[in-house]
């Protein structure tokens, strides 16, 4: 008996080329994780796939076998994400969004909310003078979203009230030492200092207060610390580097 | 007794893992090729073994144009001399200069970069034969460079990249892209948002 057809939607994240003209691909799906499709005759430019399959593609699949490489029979794209391709920096950035958002993806669960936040997250990237303070939000919600969100109002160690003043983050325990507790730090944490404005620009992202954030001279605030804190977090919680992370 | 991999004898298990070191071969294909092997001739098998080692020994990549030569020579090679150096068409891999070599079509000099920059892969312009390009242009009378990258994700990243890239520290270079749009057979209705865009804004007009 035929198979009944599945239908699901999602972003495309790598593809690889397969025999002569097939490419297998990978897809973020609103439903199922991270699935592995393949597209036969797909590099062919006759092919009703072709063009389709690229990566930063939001497409409609439907395809017949639950395999774990199921081949794909027909695509609908429904966002390519032109302008950001066709940016150098853009599309790097967003490299790197897609490759850290698979890394998070479960599988075989329902997605659709980290999807959206994805899409809309690429999608912002092109109307925004910051799409570095883009990027740290997006990093800073998925760390939460996932229960490895950042101790950033209370010290880590007495859990009291941060004063506003500088203050040491650690990267292993994910949040700040008050004054008091510097000293309680292990000697192999790695501490970074925090001045009172980088401190901010975490708790509006925290607050979701963006107004606050683009009230504040971005300029001279150094996002790319406030990222680089990130990225290490992320980092530690993975346990491996992301390889899109060195182009940023 | 169960017989399993590891109890064949050596030189098959060597076998089969360099097998499976290449791509698309898995270890069942790599099993079935050492055995097949196995079964040819020794001088079936000498044969493939003396093309193996000399396509690595003799073989090695021309420092001007990176197509693979066997001459010794830092100048060029039988297919980057004697060609014009106004235009180079830089490619991202061999296949891709011959193929278009084999079409008439350009009748300048090609550079290959080995590549092309994919960052979920870890692959970067230092990886790629970019400052050899520039140097190459820096030293030739180059007027002119054609951008003949795939029209992936990761072609068109490297194109972005080169030709940012050679504005920056050439600006007297005409750069060009090759065209994209639809291709001759396809249907319109199925055509993805990428190259409808890209055939609107490509669109001629019909004199």
């Amino acid at each position: 008996m035929k198979s009944k057809g599945n239908y699901t939607k999602g972003l495309i994240s790598r593809c690889t080329n397969y025999k002569d003209s097939d490419i297998i691909f990978t897809l973020l799906s609103e439903e199922n994780g991270v699935q592995n499709f393949i597209g036969r005759g797909a590099k062919k430019p006759s092919s009703r796939l072709s063009g389709h399959i690229e990566p930063i593609n939001y497409v409609e699949i439907y395809y017949s076998s639950n395999s774990s490489l199921a081949p794909v029979s027909q695509i609908q794209p429904i966002n390519s994400f032109i302008k950001v391709k066709s940016d150098y920096n853009l599309l790097i950035k967003s490299q790197y969004l897609v490759e850290l958002s698979e890394k998070f993806f479960s599988d075989e669960t329902n997605n659709k909310s980290q999807l959206d936040r994805l899409l809309k997250t690429i999608d912002e990237l092109t109307n925004t003078s910051h799409p570095e303070l883009v990027i740290l939000v997006y990093e800073y919600e998925l760390l939460k979203s996932h229960g490895f969100g950042l101790s950033i109002f209370d010290c880590i160690n007495c859990s009291k009230t941060l004063n506003r003043e500088s203050h040491y983050f650690s990267i292993n325990s994910s949040g700040f030492y008050c004054k008091d507790c510097l000293g309680e730090a292990n000697s192999s944490e790695e501490l970074i200092k925090f001045s009172i404005e980088s401190q901010v620009v975490f708790r509006s992202i925290e607050r979701r207060n963006y107004t606050a954030i683009s009230q504040l001279d971005l300029d001279n605030i150094s996002i790319k610390s406030l990222s680089e804190i990130l990225k290490k977090s992320i980092s530690n919680v993975l346990g491996v580097q992301l390889k899109t992370s060195r182009f940023l | 007794m169960t017989l399993n991999r590891s109890s064949l004898p050596i030189e098959i298990q060597k076998l089969i893992i360099a097998f499976s070191s290449l791509p698309g071969i898995g270890p069942k294909t790599a099993q079935r090729l050492t055995f097949y092997v196995l079964s040819q001739s020794v001088e079936e098998t000498m044969k493939l073994s003396d093309a193996l080692r000399d396509v690595k020994k003799t073989l090695s990549y021309c420092q001007n144009c990176f197509f693979i030569t066997s001459e010794d020579n830092s100048s060029g090679c039988n297919f980057c001399v004697g060609k014009e150096s106004s235009s180079i068409c830089v490619v991202e891999n061999i296949v891709d200069a011959i193929t278009i070599e084999m079409s008439g079509i350009h009748s300048g000099s090609f550079h290959i970069l080995h590549g092309s920059i994919s960052p979920m892969n870890g692959v970067g312009p230092e990886n790629l034969k970019i400052e050899e390009l520039m140097k190459r242009i820096n030293n030739n009378s180059t007027n002119e460079i054609i951008l003949a990258t795939n029209p992936t994700l990761e072609g068109e990243a490297t194109s972005m990249y080169l030709s940012n890239f050679i504005k920056n520290n050439f600006s007297n270079i005409k750069i060009t892209k090759l065209a994209k749009g639809l291709a001759s057979g396809t249907d319109l209705e199925y055509s993805d948002f990428n190259t409808l865009s890209n055939a609107f804004e490509n669109r001629t007009n019909i004199d």
